[in-house]
Protein backbone atom coordinates (compact mmCIF):
# COMPACT_ATOMS: atom_id res chain seq x y z
CA UNK A 1 0.00 0.00 0.00
CA UNK A 2 1.23 3.49 -0.80
CA UNK A 3 -0.27 6.82 0.27
CA UNK A 4 0.49 9.92 -1.77
CA UNK A 5 -0.28 13.41 -0.44
CA UNK A 6 -1.46 16.19 -2.72
CA UNK A 7 -1.34 19.38 -0.68
CA UNK A 8 -3.42 22.00 -2.50
CA UNK A 9 -4.44 25.46 -1.46
CA UNK A 10 -8.09 24.55 -0.91
CA UNK A 11 -7.96 20.83 -0.21
CA UNK A 12 -5.68 18.04 1.00
CA UNK A 13 -5.88 14.82 -1.01
CA UNK A 14 -4.54 11.45 0.12
CA UNK A 15 -4.36 8.95 -2.74
CA UNK A 16 -4.15 5.34 -1.53
CA UNK A 17 -3.05 2.48 -3.76
CA UNK A 18 -2.78 -1.23 -3.07
CA UNK A 19 -4.21 -3.35 -0.28
CA UNK A 20 -5.55 -1.97 3.01
CA UNK A 21 -5.32 -4.87 5.46
CA UNK A 22 -4.00 -5.70 8.91
CA UNK A 23 -0.44 -5.09 7.79
CA UNK A 24 -0.99 -1.73 6.12
CA UNK A 25 -3.95 -0.11 7.89
CA UNK A 26 -1.80 1.34 10.72
CA UNK A 27 0.12 3.28 8.07
CA UNK A 28 -3.13 4.52 6.57
CA UNK A 29 -4.32 5.61 10.02
CA UNK A 30 -1.04 7.45 10.57
CA UNK A 31 -1.30 9.15 7.18
CA UNK A 32 -4.85 10.32 7.90
CA UNK A 33 -3.86 11.58 11.36
CA UNK A 34 -0.94 13.47 9.84
CA UNK A 35 -3.19 14.98 7.19
CA UNK A 36 -5.69 16.10 9.82
CA UNK A 37 -2.91 17.96 11.63
CA UNK A 38 -1.98 19.76 8.39
CA UNK A 39 -5.55 20.59 7.32
CA UNK A 40 -5.87 24.15 8.63
CA UNK A 41 -9.56 24.26 7.84
CA UNK A 42 -9.38 22.54 4.47
CA UNK A 43 -11.36 19.41 3.69
CA UNK A 44 -9.54 16.07 3.48
CA UNK A 45 -10.22 13.88 0.45
CA UNK A 46 -9.25 10.22 0.80
CA UNK A 47 -9.07 8.69 -2.65
CA UNK A 48 -9.55 4.91 -2.49
CA UNK A 49 -10.14 4.50 -6.25
CA UNK A 50 -6.96 2.49 -6.65
CA UNK A 51 -7.34 0.30 -3.58
CA UNK A 52 -7.43 -3.38 -4.54
CA UNK A 53 -8.46 -4.81 -1.20
CA UNK A 54 -10.16 -3.51 1.95
CA UNK A 55 -10.62 -5.73 5.00
CA UNK A 56 -12.10 -5.21 8.46
CA UNK A 57 -8.95 -3.60 9.83
CA UNK A 58 -9.16 -1.00 7.04
CA UNK A 59 -12.87 -0.51 7.76
CA UNK A 60 -11.95 0.07 11.41
CA UNK A 61 -9.46 2.75 10.33
CA UNK A 62 -12.11 4.47 8.22
CA UNK A 63 -14.67 4.32 11.03
CA UNK A 64 -12.22 5.66 13.61
CA UNK A 65 -10.90 8.47 11.42
CA UNK A 66 -14.19 9.54 9.86
CA UNK A 67 -14.83 11.85 12.81
CA UNK A 68 -11.83 14.12 12.47
CA UNK A 69 -11.24 17.84 12.87
CA UNK A 70 -12.24 18.50 9.25
CA UNK A 71 -14.69 16.89 6.86
CA UNK A 72 -13.37 13.58 5.51
CA UNK A 73 -14.58 12.88 1.99
CA UNK A 74 -13.90 9.41 0.67
CA UNK A 75 -13.68 8.58 -3.02
CA UNK A 76 -14.65 5.06 -4.07
CA UNK A 77 -15.55 4.05 -7.59
CA UNK A 78 -17.54 0.94 -8.28
CA UNK A 79 -14.57 -1.26 -7.55
CA UNK A 80 -16.21 -4.17 -5.88
CA UNK A 81 -13.45 -5.20 -3.45
CA UNK A 82 -13.72 -1.76 -1.81
CA UNK A 83 -17.39 -0.81 -1.93
CA UNK A 84 -18.67 -4.26 -0.98
CA UNK A 85 -17.08 -4.50 2.50
CA UNK A 86 -18.09 -0.87 3.19
CA UNK A 87 -21.70 -1.74 2.37
CA UNK A 88 -21.74 -5.05 4.24
CA UNK A 89 -20.91 -3.38 7.55
CA UNK A 90 -23.09 -0.34 6.82
CA UNK A 91 -20.26 2.20 6.73
CA UNK A 92 -21.81 3.69 3.57
CA UNK A 93 -24.45 5.15 5.91
CA UNK A 94 -21.80 6.93 7.97
CA UNK A 95 -19.05 7.94 5.56
CA UNK A 96 -19.26 10.77 3.04
CA UNK A 97 -18.68 8.83 -0.18
CA UNK A 98 -18.06 10.26 -3.66
CA UNK A 99 -17.43 8.67 -7.03
CA UNK A 100 -14.62 10.97 -8.17
CA UNK A 101 -12.06 13.28 -6.61
CA UNK A 102 -13.67 16.16 -8.54
CA UNK A 103 -17.06 15.39 -6.96
CA UNK A 104 -15.48 15.22 -3.51
CA UNK A 105 -13.79 18.59 -3.92
CA UNK A 106 -16.89 20.18 -5.45
CA UNK A 107 -19.02 18.97 -2.52
CA UNK A 108 -17.65 21.86 -0.50
CA UNK A 109 -19.06 24.40 -2.95
CA UNK A 110 -22.57 23.59 -1.78
CA UNK A 111 -21.99 25.11 1.61
CA UNK B 1 -12.94 -39.41 -27.30
CA UNK B 2 -13.90 -37.06 -24.46
CA UNK B 3 -11.62 -34.18 -23.47
CA UNK B 4 -9.07 -35.09 -20.85
CA UNK B 5 -10.88 -33.23 -18.09
CA UNK B 6 -13.95 -35.35 -18.59
CA UNK B 7 -11.88 -38.47 -18.69
CA UNK B 8 -10.39 -37.55 -15.31
CA UNK B 9 -13.87 -37.07 -13.97
CA UNK B 10 -15.01 -40.42 -15.23
CA UNK B 11 -13.92 -42.49 -12.29
CA UNK B 12 -14.80 -40.03 -9.57
CA UNK B 13 -17.90 -37.91 -10.06
CA UNK B 14 -17.24 -35.89 -6.90
CA UNK B 15 -13.94 -34.59 -8.21
CA UNK B 16 -13.95 -31.26 -10.01
CA UNK B 17 -11.55 -30.46 -12.84
CA UNK B 18 -8.70 -28.09 -12.22
CA UNK B 19 -6.75 -27.94 -8.99
CA UNK B 20 -8.96 -29.59 -6.39
CA UNK B 21 -7.03 -28.81 -3.23
CA UNK B 22 -5.14 -25.98 -1.57
CA UNK B 23 -2.91 -26.39 1.47
CA UNK B 24 -1.07 -23.52 3.15
CA UNK B 25 0.78 -23.16 6.40
CA UNK B 26 1.14 -19.51 7.33
CA UNK B 27 3.15 -17.75 10.00
CA UNK B 28 1.42 -15.85 12.80
CA UNK B 29 2.47 -12.64 11.11
CA UNK B 30 0.48 -9.74 9.67
CA UNK B 31 2.04 -10.43 6.27
CA UNK B 32 0.11 -13.71 6.18
CA UNK B 33 -3.37 -12.39 5.28
CA UNK B 34 -1.94 -11.03 2.01
CA UNK B 35 -0.19 -14.35 1.32
CA UNK B 36 -3.46 -16.18 1.94
CA UNK B 37 -5.37 -13.78 -0.33
CA UNK B 38 -2.89 -14.19 -3.19
CA UNK B 39 -2.84 -17.98 -2.93
CA UNK B 40 -6.61 -18.39 -2.57
CA UNK B 41 -7.21 -16.01 -5.47
CA UNK B 42 -4.78 -17.90 -7.72
CA UNK B 43 -6.31 -21.23 -6.71
CA UNK B 44 -9.87 -20.12 -7.43
CA UNK B 45 -8.79 -18.55 -10.71
CA UNK B 46 -7.15 -21.83 -11.74
CA UNK B 47 -10.52 -23.43 -11.08
CA UNK B 48 -12.41 -20.86 -13.17
CA UNK B 49 -14.26 -19.49 -10.16
CA UNK B 50 -16.19 -16.31 -11.00
CA UNK B 51 -14.48 -12.99 -10.14
CA UNK B 52 -17.29 -11.88 -7.81
CA UNK B 53 -17.33 -15.15 -5.86
CA UNK B 54 -13.55 -15.11 -5.78
CA UNK B 55 -13.50 -11.60 -4.27
CA UNK B 56 -15.95 -12.72 -1.60
CA UNK B 57 -14.00 -15.83 -0.67
CA UNK B 58 -10.73 -13.90 -0.62
CA UNK B 59 -12.28 -11.36 1.74
CA UNK B 60 -13.67 -14.11 3.99
CA UNK B 61 -10.30 -15.90 4.14
CA UNK B 62 -8.59 -12.58 4.91
CA UNK B 63 -10.91 -12.08 7.87
CA UNK B 64 -10.44 -15.61 9.21
CA UNK B 65 -6.64 -15.42 9.00
CA UNK B 66 -6.64 -11.92 10.52
CA UNK B 67 -8.83 -13.16 13.40
CA UNK B 68 -6.40 -16.00 14.07
CA UNK B 69 -3.49 -13.58 14.28
CA UNK B 70 -5.21 -10.82 16.25
CA UNK B 71 -7.49 -12.81 18.54
CA UNK B 72 -6.23 -16.41 18.41
CA UNK B 73 -2.61 -15.48 18.96
CA UNK B 74 -3.16 -12.03 20.46
CA UNK B 75 -0.73 -10.37 18.05
CA UNK B 76 -1.56 -6.70 17.66
CA UNK B 77 -1.04 -4.92 14.36
CA UNK B 78 2.14 -3.26 15.60
CA UNK B 79 3.49 -6.38 17.37
CA UNK B 80 6.33 -8.59 16.10
CA UNK B 81 5.34 -11.93 14.51
CA UNK B 82 4.66 -14.96 16.70
CA UNK B 83 6.06 -18.49 16.40
CA UNK B 84 2.67 -20.13 15.82
CA UNK B 85 1.14 -21.13 12.52
CA UNK B 86 -2.20 -20.94 10.76
CA UNK B 87 -3.32 -23.69 8.40
CA UNK B 88 -5.49 -22.92 5.40
CA UNK B 89 -6.93 -25.88 3.51
CA UNK B 90 -9.28 -25.75 0.55
CA UNK B 91 -11.15 -28.39 -1.41
CA UNK B 92 -13.39 -28.13 -4.44
CA UNK B 93 -15.86 -30.88 -5.16
CA UNK B 94 -18.59 -31.34 -7.74
CA UNK B 95 -22.07 -32.63 -7.09
CA UNK B 96 -23.92 -34.85 -9.55
CA UNK B 97 -25.96 -31.84 -10.77
CA UNK B 98 -22.77 -30.07 -11.84
CA UNK B 99 -22.78 -27.58 -8.98
CA UNK B 100 -19.31 -27.13 -7.58
CA UNK B 101 -18.70 -26.65 -3.92
CA UNK B 102 -15.71 -24.97 -2.31
CA UNK B 103 -14.79 -25.43 1.30
CA UNK B 104 -11.93 -23.52 2.91
CA UNK B 105 -10.88 -24.09 6.49
CA UNK B 106 -8.68 -21.76 8.52
CA UNK B 107 -7.26 -23.33 11.64
CA UNK B 108 -5.21 -21.91 14.48
CA UNK B 109 -4.06 -23.30 17.81
CA UNK B 110 -4.84 -20.15 19.73
CA UNK B 111 -7.63 -19.40 22.11
CA UNK B 112 -10.03 -16.83 20.77
CA UNK B 113 -13.59 -17.15 21.82
CA UNK B 114 -15.97 -16.32 18.96
CA UNK B 115 -17.52 -12.98 19.83
CA UNK B 116 -21.14 -12.11 19.47
CA UNK B 117 -21.82 -9.98 16.43
CA UNK B 118 -22.39 -6.60 17.98
CA UNK B 119 -21.66 -4.77 14.76
CA UNK B 120 -19.07 -2.38 16.06
CA UNK B 121 -16.20 -4.35 17.49
CA UNK B 122 -13.67 -5.30 14.86
CA UNK B 123 -14.20 -8.98 15.63
CA UNK B 124 -17.91 -8.60 15.04
CA UNK B 125 -17.21 -6.82 11.76
CA UNK B 126 -14.87 -9.54 10.58
CA UNK B 127 -17.53 -12.14 11.24
CA UNK B 128 -20.16 -10.01 9.53
CA UNK B 129 -17.95 -9.85 6.45
CA UNK B 130 -17.38 -13.61 6.49
CA UNK B 131 -21.08 -14.33 6.92
CA UNK B 132 -22.00 -12.07 4.00
CA UNK B 133 -19.40 -13.62 1.72
CA UNK B 134 -20.17 -17.33 2.04
CA UNK B 135 -23.23 -19.57 2.14
CA UNK B 136 -22.20 -21.45 5.25
CA UNK B 137 -19.89 -20.25 7.99
CA UNK B 138 -18.94 -22.34 10.99
CA UNK B 139 -16.65 -21.22 13.77
CA UNK B 140 -15.52 -23.99 16.06
CA UNK B 141 -13.59 -22.67 19.02
CA UNK B 142 -12.10 -25.07 21.56
CA UNK B 143 -9.30 -24.87 24.11
CA UNK B 144 -7.01 -26.34 21.43
CA UNK B 145 -7.70 -23.66 18.87
CA UNK B 146 -10.26 -22.31 16.47
CA UNK B 147 -11.33 -23.62 13.09
CA UNK B 148 -13.31 -21.46 10.71
CA UNK B 149 -14.95 -23.26 7.80
CA UNK B 150 -16.16 -21.24 4.80
CA UNK B 151 -18.39 -22.88 2.21
CA UNK B 152 -19.81 -21.68 -1.07
CA UNK B 153 -21.25 -23.25 -4.23
CA UNK B 154 -21.07 -22.29 -7.89
CA UNK B 155 -22.17 -23.72 -11.23
CA UNK B 156 -19.71 -25.38 -13.61
CA UNK B 157 -17.45 -23.07 -15.61
CA UNK B 158 -18.76 -22.27 -19.06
Amino acid sequence: MTVRTDDREDVLILTVEGDVDGLTSPRLAAAISGAYRALAGRPLVLDLSNVQFLGSTGLRTLRETAQGPGPLRIVVDQQRPVIRPIEIVGLDQILALYHTVEDAIAAGDLR
Amino acid sequence: MPPSSERQLGNDPTRAPGVPTLALVLAADWISPSVARDRVRAWLRANQWSPAHTDDLVLAVNEAVSNSIEHGYQIGQEDPPGQQTIEVDGTISRAADGIRHVEISVRDTGSWVPPTVDGHSNRGQGIRLMRACVEHLTIDGTSDGTTVVLQRSMGMPA
